[in-house]
């Protein structure tokens, strides 16, 4: 039941070998990943659930090249992040990755439209337009490119930041509790539209959450505790999720 | 509460230290500037001491007011006998000193250089009533002298070698037999003394058989009233008698004059520096009250009161104050002495004065560290007291919600208010220089704050206008968009940072349009004005050179005409005037001043007066003055001419008889000016002046031309010292704006650390931040450039048409200032540029 199922027919956008993150020595060691070898596949959508304390943003940090593993290895399609210098890794995040954050995920003196193109302005590459314009219509946000964030509901300022997310078609998204700062209508609308991403575009996704019904999204569910892998779900219900958590709550 | 003001403040060591490192910094130069005063002043108090060791009392010229020069009208050689006669007098001691000989070394070149110090002249003294002390061989007989050990050390001069002296009828040659140490330390501040024989000496210097004065030491059987009673009695009319404390101190104050005038200008240059720290402890408390609003809401939620909120950001900033006054204290002292270093590379060597801060210096610094903190921290306080306890809670709390209407309406008051004091000061008749100086500073420092509020009105569109190049630079690609965004996204912020560095640009722009209108005026009058080919100057102003450089190109044949200008003061009415002395028949020719009235044929008992002056006398051609001269003399001169430019004659000048011996403190000419006879080419002319200047050191053989361009050149040296003091401040503020940029980069901790995981390198992080400080600084610097083009035209307008009657821009060094300061900024921001490209994005993220 534990072990990583991969179709062969699928290809594998992110996975980890033996990931290890160890803080602290001795008495005060603490285990945040635990020898976790874990893939993605292209194309789904998959969400990483766990209570606080479990790992899971750990996890997701050193996928996308934010934090570095004390051991093993972490692979975003063929290239090994555990040997490319600082530089590398933010070419790789900005070329490859795209991110939802939970809150502050937009830089305020930016327009909507800039902060969605930021990482190709910041690589200064051209835009694909018509990409970026099927982007911005699915997220509904054609008529508020020109205005501020602070001029943006959170629900609005959310979609932007999944918009930003997709622009760049990135191998892979990662999104940390994006809904986490919503109300549930304005939260179900985002998850839908990263549901449409994975569906329409075939856009990767992964998800770190502790809310069932957002997990309910996703087409795969993973559970950690104490940095290990402790089960997995494919095609979940907010209920069935539900039940998972309360038993390891027992 | 007490105790949470310091446990806050250090648990924010930066923030502390950015917020005290302004204080340093301007504490720092008020110590150093009354160090270094201090200092001088003892030094020479010293000196002045040890001149007159073991003197009782004085005998010298009378004068009827003081002429500035120090020196006394001379006295017959043969008093000294009289006064060596009378009861109570165990010796008398001539003396005679001359600025104007000069030794040649053994390669031929002479022993004087202007910048480090006089070169002072002085008859042997076997009285003991100074504190020459012989070091090696004898003192001087005739035909020989004797030298300072510095000299003899700094010039290789070998004791017992005959040396050439240039006096002022020739050469002489004498032989060096002795050194001597002048007190313990041979501190002479740069000067280098001979020591001659009395006769020698009054040959050389051509006062056949005079002295200066007369050293008096009493053998002590009669008291010193007595003593100078019975000196008194035996003097002739035009010589006194004073007592050696007079006589002391009388020196003393002639020394605390200058070292006052360098003191204050270092004080001036120190309260700019402190002006401008004290904008950016204002900026710094603001900023970082910014970031504490939850904290400061949540002691109000848990109880505090508005009043004890107020109360711990005033407990910080006095803290700040203690500690940084204290640390400036520190520092003003190390200030004095890379100060002293600086003086000395400079070549004038001054003594190992003491660089120990004296108690009221110890407390000047803390009462204006800990003062200046406090007022800066008074609106910061005020607004901590206004933060609800709800902001505890809730996001969103801004500052100052209605502060805007207020600060416009103060800050336009304040600008107003500083317009019109300036305009006062400037135009206004005042009885003495200190309600002008107290009007015109008090309206500088007005004028700045007010531009300081009124500025957030203008900050954003001008920051934004100015950024806008940088989205065009292709390199800098986004990192250049938000720098742009980021200068305009805090108007108040921008415009107190800006404003620090306003305030030296100000200043600089205006030394640079009031430099550049002295230029153009100069330039204007000296081409109008001088007809003489050539300019024979001395180098020191204070120094001038024997009559005898005249009288050698009088006789030349290669010249039509020429005369000689000496600059000394008379009185008219008991007032002091400045009068130059010339030979007047000889003008018409070589100066054209612009005769509005009379006529420039004239000569003996007459007087040239400038039109100012002689409305001031209310005199027109014809009239009659009275001059009175130092020692008493009165002469009836008759206004010849009045003249419209004073570039070159300044406003009142009388013949060259006029000037008899005693009138004035000194006989040396200190420029001649003369032009060549029908065909003789410059080459020529050039010739025959540098044979004749060879045996004159001290002077330069300048042409018209070379004159005009000397003369500038000496107004861009005196424009650079300005820019130079003022450039401490521009530093200070450069501080100013790293220091709020590096609170910026903290307080963006998460939108950066959002901008590096979305795909910003370090490198774009960094130049983000710099090109933002080089936008704060341009904007800063242009305003501080407008103003000090304002400044600039008020100050020239003020100054008298015959010192300043063009106003001249110059565009270029401004445009080149503002240029200069962006780059600074760019600089300067390195640091926090730095910290935002290391930033640890994880742990930005993490508190996203």
């Amino acid at each position: 039941m534990s072990q990583v199922e991969s179709p062969a027919r699928t290809t594998i956008a992110a996975r980890t070998e033996n990931a290890r993150k160890i803080y602290g020595r001795g008495d005060t060691e603490v285990r945040a990943l635990d020898d976790i070898t874990i893939g993605f596949e292209t194309g789904r959508f998959t969400a990483v659930m766990g209570p606080s304390g479990s790992g899971k943003s750990t996890l997701m940090h050193c996928i996308a090249g934010l934090d570095d593993l004390t051991d093993g290895r972490v692979f975003i399609g063929d290239t090994d992040l555990t040997s490319l210098n600082e530089k590398q890794l933010t070419r790789l995040r900005r070329d490859r990755i795209g991110f939802v954050f939970q809150a502050f995920n937009l830089v305020p003196t930016l327009s909507a439209e800039e902060n969605i193109t930021l990482p190709q302005l910041l690589a200064s590459t051209k835009v694909e337009q018509d990409w970026f314009e099927q982007v911005v219509k699915t997220v509904g946000l054609s008529d508020r490119l020109s205005h501020r964030p602070g001029e943006l509901s959170g629900g609005q300022q959310q979609r932007v930041a999944v918009a930003r997310a997709l622009a760049g078609r990135p191998d892979i998204i990662f999104a940390d509790e994006p809904t986490g700062n919503l109300d549930s209508r304005t939260g179900a609308e985002i998850l839908d539209f990263m549901r449409r991403a994975v569906r329409e575009f075939g856009q990767t996704i992964v998800m770190v959450t502790h809310d069932p019904s957002a997990a309910a999204y996703a087409d795969r569910v993973v559970f950690l505790a104490d940095g290990r892998i402790v089960d997995e779900m494919e095609d979940p219900t907010a209920d069935r999720v539900l039940d998972r958590m309360k038993a390891f709550g027992d | 509460m007490f105790t949470l003001t310091v446990r806050s403040l250090l648990s924010h060591k930066i923030r502390f230290a950015l917020t005290a490192f302004a204080v340093v910094l301007g504490v720092g130069f008020v110590v150093g500037a009354f160090v270094i005063r201090d200092g001088l002043k003892d030094t020479f108090d010293g000196i002045v001491e040890d001149i007159n060791a073991d003197l009782d009392a004085e005998v010298r010229g009378a004068t009827e007011f003081d002429d500035g020069t120090g020196l006394t009208p001379p006295i017959p050689e043969e008093l000294v006998d009289v006064v060596a006669g009378i009861d109570g007098v165990e010796a008398a001691t001539p003396v005679l000193t001359s600025f104007s000989l000069v030794p040649i070394d053994a390669e031929g070149e002479n022993i004087f250089d202007p910048n480090t110090g006089p070169t002072i002249s002085t008859n042997s003294d076997s009285s003991g009533a100074t504190d020459v002390q012989v070091q090696e061989g004898a003192e001087p007989e005739a035909g020989e002298f004797m030298v300072d050990i510095g000299t003899l050390d700094d010039n290789d001069l070998v004791i017992g070698d005959a040396y050439e002296v240039i006096t002022s009828s020739g050469r002489e040659t004498f032989t060096l037999v002795g050194s001597f140490r002048f007190g313990d330390d041979n501190e002479l501040g740069g000067a280098k003394v001979f020591v001659f024989e009395l006769d020698d000496l009054q040959r050389m210097m051509g006062v056949g058989d005079t002295i200066q004065e007369i050293q008096v030491i009493a053998d002590d059987t009669v008291d010193s009233e007595t003593l100078l009673s019975s000196i008194a009695a035996a003097l002739p009319d035009g010589v006194e008698v004073v007592s050696s404390d007079v006589a002391i101190s009388e020196d003393q104050e002639d020394f605390a004059e200058i070292v006052d005038i360098l003191g204050n200008v270092l004080l001036g240059f120190a309260g700019i520096s402190l002006f401008v720290a004290a904008f950016l402890i204002n900026n710094t408390f603001n900023i970082v009250l910014g970031q504490r609003v939850r904290e400061l809401a949540l002691l109000r939620a848990v109880g505090a009161s508005a009043r004890q909120v107020r109360g711990s950001v005033l407990g910080e900033s006095l803290l700040v104050g203690v500690v940084a006054s204290i640390l400036g204290i520190l520092f003003g002292m190390v200030l004095a002495v890379m100060l002293r270093g600086l003086f000395g590379a400079l070549g004038a060597d001054l003594p190992s004065f003491g660089l120990t801060p004296s108690t009221s210096t110890i407390l000047a610094g803390l009462v204006v560290g800990i003062g200046v903190t406090m007022l800066s921290s008074i609106t910061p306080s005020r607004r901590a007291s206004t933060i609800p306890p709800v902001a505890a809670m809730q996001d969103g709390f801004r500052f100052g919600e209605g502060e805007g209407r207020r600060r416009t309406i103060i800050g336009a008051s304040l600008l107003a208010i500083g317009l019109l004091g300036m305009a006062l000061g400037l135009f206004g008749e005042y009885d003495s220089a200190v309600p002008q100086l107290t009007l015109l500073v008090l309206g500088a420092l007005s004028v700045f704050i007010g531009t300081t509020l009124l500025s957030p009105l203008f900050s954003s569109p001008a920051t934004k206008a100015l950024g806008a190049p940088l989205r065009y630079l292709p390199w800098l690609g986004m990192s250049g968009r938000l720098a742009q965004e980021n200068s305009s996204r805090n108007n108040q912020r921008t415009a107190a940072t800006a404003g620090a560095l306003m305030v030296g640009l100000a200043l600089v722009g205006m030394a640079a349009v009031t430099g550049e209108s002295l230029k153009e005026t100069f330039r204007n009058t000296l081409d109008s004005a001088i007809e003489a080919d050539w300019y024979i100057s001395s180098e020191s102003f204070e120094v001038g050179f024997g009559t005898g450089l005249a009288e050698e190109i009088d006789a030349a044949p290669e010249f039509d005409r020429s005369t000689p200008f000496r600059v000394g003061v008379a009185q008219v009415d008991g007032e002091s005037k400045d009068v130059f002395a010339a030979d007047l028949a000889q003008i018409d020719g070589l100066i054209d001043p612009d005769v509005v009235e009379g006529s420039l044929d004239a000569g003996p008992g007459d007087l040239l007066l400038h039109e100012d002056s002689a409305e001031d006398q209310g005199v027109s051609v014809g009239d009659s003055l009275t001059l009175t001269y130092a020692n008493g003399d009165t002469e009836d001169v008759m206004v010849a001419a009045i003249y419209g430019d004073a570039s070159i004659l300044g406003n009142w000048v009388i013949d060259l008889s006029s000037w008899q011996a005693g009138r004035f403190g000194t006989t040396d000419d200190l420029f001649v000016a003369a032009k060549n006879a029908d065909g003789v080419s410059m080459e020529e002319a050039q010739a025959v002046l540098d044979e004749i200047a060879t045996d004159y050191p001290q002077v330069n053989v300048e042409s018209s031309e070379e004159f005009a361009d000397s003369q500038e050149a000496q107004l861009d040296t005196f424009l650079a010292i300005i820019q130079g003091m003022v450039g401490f401040s521009v530093l200070i503020a450069l501080l100013g704006i790293a220091n709020t940029l590096a609170l910026s980069v903290f307080e963006r901790t998460r939108e950066i650390g959002l901008l590096r995981a979305v795909g910003m390198s370090r490198r774009q992080a960094r130049s983000m931040i710099r090109w933002e400080a080089a936008i704060v600084a341009t904007f800063g610097a242009a305003l501080g450039v407008v103003l000090g083009i304002v400044f600039g035209y008020g100050v020239t307008t003020a100054l008298p048409d015959s010192f300043v009657s063009d106003f001249a821009v110059p565009w270029g060094t401004l445009i080149v200032y503002v240029i200069v300061a962006g780059i600074a900024g760019l600089v300067a921001a390195s640091l926090p540029a730095r910290r935002a490209g290391r930033l640890n994005v994880l742990e930005a993220i993490r508190s996203l």
